[in-house]
């Protein structure tokens, strides 16, 4: 067998090609960096700022902007009048604004029916649903405070009757009270979150776009079968007393060599350049780095062996290539996905290779925990390969 | 048989789909001979070489190198051969050793004695000096030194070279076909093909001439020449040339033809040189005024006209 | 100008020759929206009427108490959320591990003590763990809050009555307790459901389509059309490159034609492809998939415009720098890629920090993105796009001379 020789002569010559290395490295790696700085780091999601506005006196206003932006620096709420706050944010100068209603206080201690009203600028939805968020909270503790207040009120009046001394006396009492009720409730919620590595979008995104560059690394890999055709090269190997199965063996060698290469630096760099760290144990990674490697040289070699030229399997390939990136989760994050679409994720080869780096990554699953994903890995690779193999010595 | 050919080609038949690309072709190739294989384009030479190069199973007949059949021991027959594509088939971004290297363990040579025999192989194709270069920083003539070094590190029994000197500068071609001339010298059998009768007159021993498929005529150049009876043929630009000049010559016992066509007439015969003087000296007597007198010697084109009725030119557009 | 035209309709043919062209310019971006569209239109929840969804909630009861089931209850009467109950003494640890192992997206345990401590007026804590990964547990978590709220009001109302009442008359009878708590625990049951205030959103703007999936095309649609056409256009610098391989450019430059005429000409026919290309995503975002492209053609024709004569004269500039079609390939992937990502083609520049919306803004896709959403969610028309659409022609400027200064016939 000579396969070793075709498969370290086509490793020396992608090596040499600079365009390779941006394709195999320089592009995940920024990309991954442009999406640790869209989402990660301190600075985080930019300040909401958003109006607010109505018919109140000016520091019940503040006041209530306050209450709106409970404190945090997050939220920066201003005062407005309301045809400046409508706009403001029709403008898109504002995500949002909050008009309260008329007489607010009045309407809250009388029981009276009002609306606050939340203007959105329909360009920014996350930020007008945060401050919307933030209304309904806000007017889920004045509907509470009011009812709690009224309802002692009413059952009082109905209960004894009250004098106008004693209505005064009440609203003092109840004003001071509900509120100090409110504030440290009987009944509370108390959220746990999965204990894990912090999330960092960077080590959730790293291994999904080291996955999606392996296999376009590995589509212009495969593709060189055709390229030799195309240069008369594979013709001249056919006149040595080489063997097809030799030469198709040297390729997928070649490809697999590049692809572990590729995947480990990838690994060792997001590690260096964004502090990811890949789970204690060095043989989990890499032997799912490895099995990464074989699945998306014996991918693309399939691909390859589907199509007649390079040029097929360049379209081909980068078709399938991304279509499998966007269904199996390779460029966004697929459990926010509905249900079907994450059954249909499991077709793909991304979706286990993710989930794979996932577990070793935000579960710090040891060898043990990676078992399916290996198997499944190894076993899309396995029938890929001999599929290719055979397609490709028939032909 | 004393000693068995080096390629033994009987009865050759290859058929792609409708069309028969090589039509009960046989030949035989010695030891030590430059073999050429002339014919124009879509003759069925490359066909021929493919076959014999193990690349492309013949529909039928035998095809044997070094005694091994192509089809049944197309791996023993490989090694046995070296062939050099007629496009550069090279990796560009490799140093000449690096592809040399390569090809070298392709064709089984021994790591030890690789280093060394690429080494040798340069210094023959004079590009020891740019061994460490990328083969896309040589110009074409290196690059098709190189293609043919490629096919020649592991001292094949036989060199199979297709047409190797298309669309390329008249210098490069010298060097091809002088390295060609000295590797037959060291002892080196060729297979040559082209549609350039000049090189298969200047580099083969013997000649197989094909056409449309078929083998029409085999055999060193004189054979060939002398089997159909090729004429030397004088031609005479002149004045005043009627077509009674013509009926005189022909009437003549030396010559064979003779005809008038816009100004110049041609004369065929077996020794026209000798006959020269006579026809100076009776066209100047009937009036003409001579301007130029050529006498060609009987060539492969003669041969290949005569035997096609076509000439062998009219393809080399 | 004949020259120009020439080259153009030239370039043109030998890309309609090619039949995959097609596939690239139109079949992906398609495809592209398609997938983001249905992936991303009911907020998680797939392709059904939000109202209508359900989420699951797992819970451990561990109460022998009446109020936890009381408070099952009242989760249940929402009919938002679909309880399944963990049974045995570790179910609250098992609730655990299976939100932990990515089973289940939410848990709820409620406590042993539940029951007694509430009624003994002490305070209690319900835990709730939830999958960081989903994003399920937030309407989860919100109705839960509700209930959580309401449940606190009602426990209050009676313990207020009381309170208030010794207040102005001295302690009450337990006769009278029972009595105040039956009063405004009613009140409290009324009311609750008309609540004095309301919050109602109104979207300055246009009218977002009624159906969910033609939801998330609207939103997918611009973002994806931009960005093919960014992608396609750089990568058209390739046939540049190739034009001075196979020296047809060279040729070109022995014919009697002006350098400006070639270079033109390289400009222009990118252009028209992009507008091909544009239009035909427009349409197809319109008819196929219900995409409301706002009220100004006007606007759109401009924004386009501006973006692919900045996106074509990059195209020629990456086409005269690039050496070789290899280089040229992955130099356009890194750009279109990378400028899509910075300017908000992938996800909102508005939840990136400010840093990254300015970074945003030094390329064009941000400002090609910012006139979408006015012209697209806004419902602007051209008169406020002008500022993006003139920022887009200086890049389309700064780009042309840059490539014309670049141009190389070998």
């Amino acid at each position: 067998m000579r396969a070793h020789y075709i498969g370290w002569k086509d490793l020396r010559i992608r090596l040499r090609d600079r365009n390779t290395l941006v394709l195999m490295l320089l592009l995940p790696v920024a990309l991954t960096a442009i999406i640790g700085f869209a989402f990660g780091g301190d600075s985080g999601i930019s300040t909401v700022e958003f109006l607010v506005a109505g018919t109140e006196e000016d520091d019940l206003i503040s006041q209530a902007a306050a209450g709106l932006g409970s404190g945090s620096e997050m939220f920066q709420a201003e005062p407005a009048t309301e045809s400046a706050a409508r706009e403001a944010v029709a403008a898109g100068e504002k995500p949002a604004a909050v008009i309260l209603p008329e007489d607010l206080t009045e309407t809250v201690i009388e029981g009276r029916r009002a609306e606050v009203v939340v203007l959105s600028d329909p360009a920014s939805r996350i930020k007008s649903g945060i401050v919307r968020e933030l209304a309904e909270r806000f007017v889920a503790r004045l509907n509470a405070g009011s009812i709690l207040s009224r309802g002692v009120f009413e059952t009082l009046a109905e209960e004894r009757g009250l004098s106008e001394a004693e209505q005064r006396r009440l609203g003092g009492f109840l004003f001071g009270w509900a509120r100090d009720a409110l504030e440290e409730p009987r009944l509370t919620v108390e959220q746990r979150q999965a204990e894990r590595q912090e999330i960092d979008v960077r080590a959730y995104f790293a291994p999904s776009f080291a996955v999606m560059f392996l296999l376009f690394t590995m589509l212009t890999s495969a593709k060189t079968i055709h390229e030799e055709r195309e240069a008369g090269t594979y013709s001249r190997l056919m006149t040595a007393p080489v063997a097809r199965t030799t030469f198709v063996g040297g390729k997928l060698l070649g490809s697999y060599l590049l692809a572990s290469i590729q995947i480990l630096l990838l690994v060792l760099l997001s590690s260096l350049l964004f502090g990811i760290r890949w789970g204690s144990s060095p043989i989990a990674v890499v032997a799912m780095s490895l099995a990464t490697a074989a699945g998306a040289s014996s991918l693309a070699l399939l691909i390859a062996s589907l199509t007649r030229t390079s040029r097929q399997t360049d379209n081909v390939g980068t078709a399938f290539v991304l279509i499998m990136s966007l269904l199996g989760g390779s460029m966004w994050p697929i459990e926010q996905a509905p249900e079907g679409f994450r059954s249909a994720a499991r077709f793909t080869f991304n979706y286990w290779a993710h989930s794979g780096f996932k577990e070793l990554v935000f579960n710090d699953a040891g060898l043990a925990g990676i078992w399916q994903e290996l198997v499944v890995i190894l076993g899309m690779s396995a029938v890929a390969f001999v599929l290719a193999a055979t397609l490709l010595v028939r032909r | 048989m004393a000693r068995e050919p080096v390629i033994l080609v009987r009865d050759l038949v290859k058929r792609f789909d409708s069309m028969t690309a090589v039509d009960h072709v046989s030949f035989e190739v010695e030891r030590g001979e430059i073999f050429g294989l002339l014919g124009p384009n879509g003759a069925g030479k490359t066909t021929t070489i493919s076959v014999l190069s193990c690349l492309t199973p013949p529909t039928s007949g035998e095809a044997r190198v070094c005694g091994m059949d192509v089809t049944k021991d197309s791996l023993g027959a490989r090694s046995r051969i070296g062939v050099v594509p007629q496009e550069v088939a090279l990796y560009p971004s490799l140093s000449a050793r690096e592809n040399l290297a390569f090809w070298g363990r392709m064709y089984g040579v021994p790591e030890r004695e690789l280093r060394e025999r690429i080494d040798g192989i340069l210094e023959t194709v004079q590009l020891a000096s740019r061994a460490s270069d990328r083969i896309d920083t040589f110009s074409g003539g290196m690059k098709r030194r190189v293609n043919i070094a490629a096919g020649l590190l592991h001292r094949p029994d036989v060199l199979f070279l297709d047409e190797p000197t298309v669309g390329i500068d008249p210098q490069t071609r010298r060097n091809i076909l002088e390295l060609v001339l000295s590797l037959n010298a060291d002892g080196l059998t060729v297979l040559y093909t082209t549609h350039y009768l000049e090189e298969a007159e200047f580099l083969c021993q013997r000649i197989g001439i094909m056409d449309e498929g078929r083998m029409i005529a085999v055999g060193t150049r004189r054979e060939l020449t002398e089997s159909i009876g090729a004429t030397q043929v004088i031609r005479v630009v002149a004045d005043g040339l009627d077509a009674d000049a013509a009926t005189w010559f022909k009437d003549s016992p030396d010559i064979d033809e003779a005809s008038v066509i816009e100004g110049k007439i041609s004369i065929h015969a077996r020794v026209g040189a000798n006959l020269l003087p006579t026809v100076v000296s009776r066209l100047s007597s009937s009036g003409a005024s001579i301007h130029s007198v050529e006498v060609d010697d009987p060539n492969l084109e003669s041969v290949f006209l005569h035997l096609t009725g076509k000439s062998l030119r009219e393809n080399d557009q | 100008m004949r020259s120009v035209l020439s080259i153009t309709w030239l370039n043109m043919r030998l890309l309609a020759a090619d039949r995959s062209a097609f596939f690239w310019l139109l079949g992906m971006p398609v495809a592209f929206t398609f997938v983001f569209g249905i992936a991303f239109s009911g907020g998680g929840g797939g392709d059904v009427d939000p109202d209508e969804i359900r989420y699951a909630l797992t819970v451990a009861d561990l109460d022998p108490g009446p109020l936890s089931d009381e408070l099952l209850e009242r989760i249940e009467e929402t009919d938002e959320i679909d309880l399944l109950m963990l049974e045995g003494p570790d179910a609250g640890e098992e609730a655990r591990r299976l939100v932990d192992e990515g089973e289940r997206s939410s848990a709820l345990v409620i406590p042993p003590d539940f029951s007694a401590r509430l009624a003994s007026g002490e305070r209690v804590a319900l835990l709730f763990h939830r999958n960081p990964d989903r994003t399920n547990p937030q309407a989860t978590r919100r109705t839960l809050d509700r209930i959580v709220a309401r449940l606190n009001v009602e426990a209050l109302a009676a313990e207020g009555a009381t309170e208030a009442y010794s207040l102005l008359w001295g302690d009450p009878t337990p006769g009278t307790v029972r009595r105040l708590s039956v009063g405004v625990e009613q009140f409290v049951r009324e009311s609750w459901e008309t609540p004095p205030l309301t919050v109602s959103v109104e979207r300055l703007g246009r009218s977002e389509p009624s159906d969910v999936p033609a939801m998330g095309f609207q939103h997918s649609s611009p973002a994806i059309a931009l960005m093919y056409v960014l992608l396609n256009g750089l990568m058209f610098s390739i046939m540049l490159v190739e034009e001075r391989r196979f020296r047809t450019l060279n040729r070109l430059f022995t014919a009697p034609v002006r350098r400006a005429s070639v270079i033109t000409a390289n400009f222009l026919w990118r252009f028209v492809v992009a507008m091909f290309q544009a239009s035909v995503l427009v349409v197809i975002g319109a008819l196929v998939f219900g995409v409301d492209w706002g009220g100004s053609p006007g606007g759109l024709v401009a924004v386009f415009a501006a973006f692919g004569a900045a996106v074509s004269g990059l195209s020629v500039l990456l086409g005269s720098v690039a050496r070789t079609t290899r280089q040229a390939q992955s130099a356009a992937l890194v750009l279109a890629l990378s400028m899509s990502a910075l300017g908000g083609l992938w996800w909102p520049l508005e939840i990136t920090p400010r840093a990254y919306q300015i970074a945003g803004h030094v390329v064009p896709t941000g400002w090609a993105m910012d006139a979408m959403h006015a012209l697209v969610s806004r419902g602007h028309g051209l008169p406020e796009v002008l500022p993006e659409v003139w920022t887009l022609l200086a890049f389309a400027a700064a780009f042309s001379v840059a490539a014309t200064l670049a141009f190389r016939s070998e």
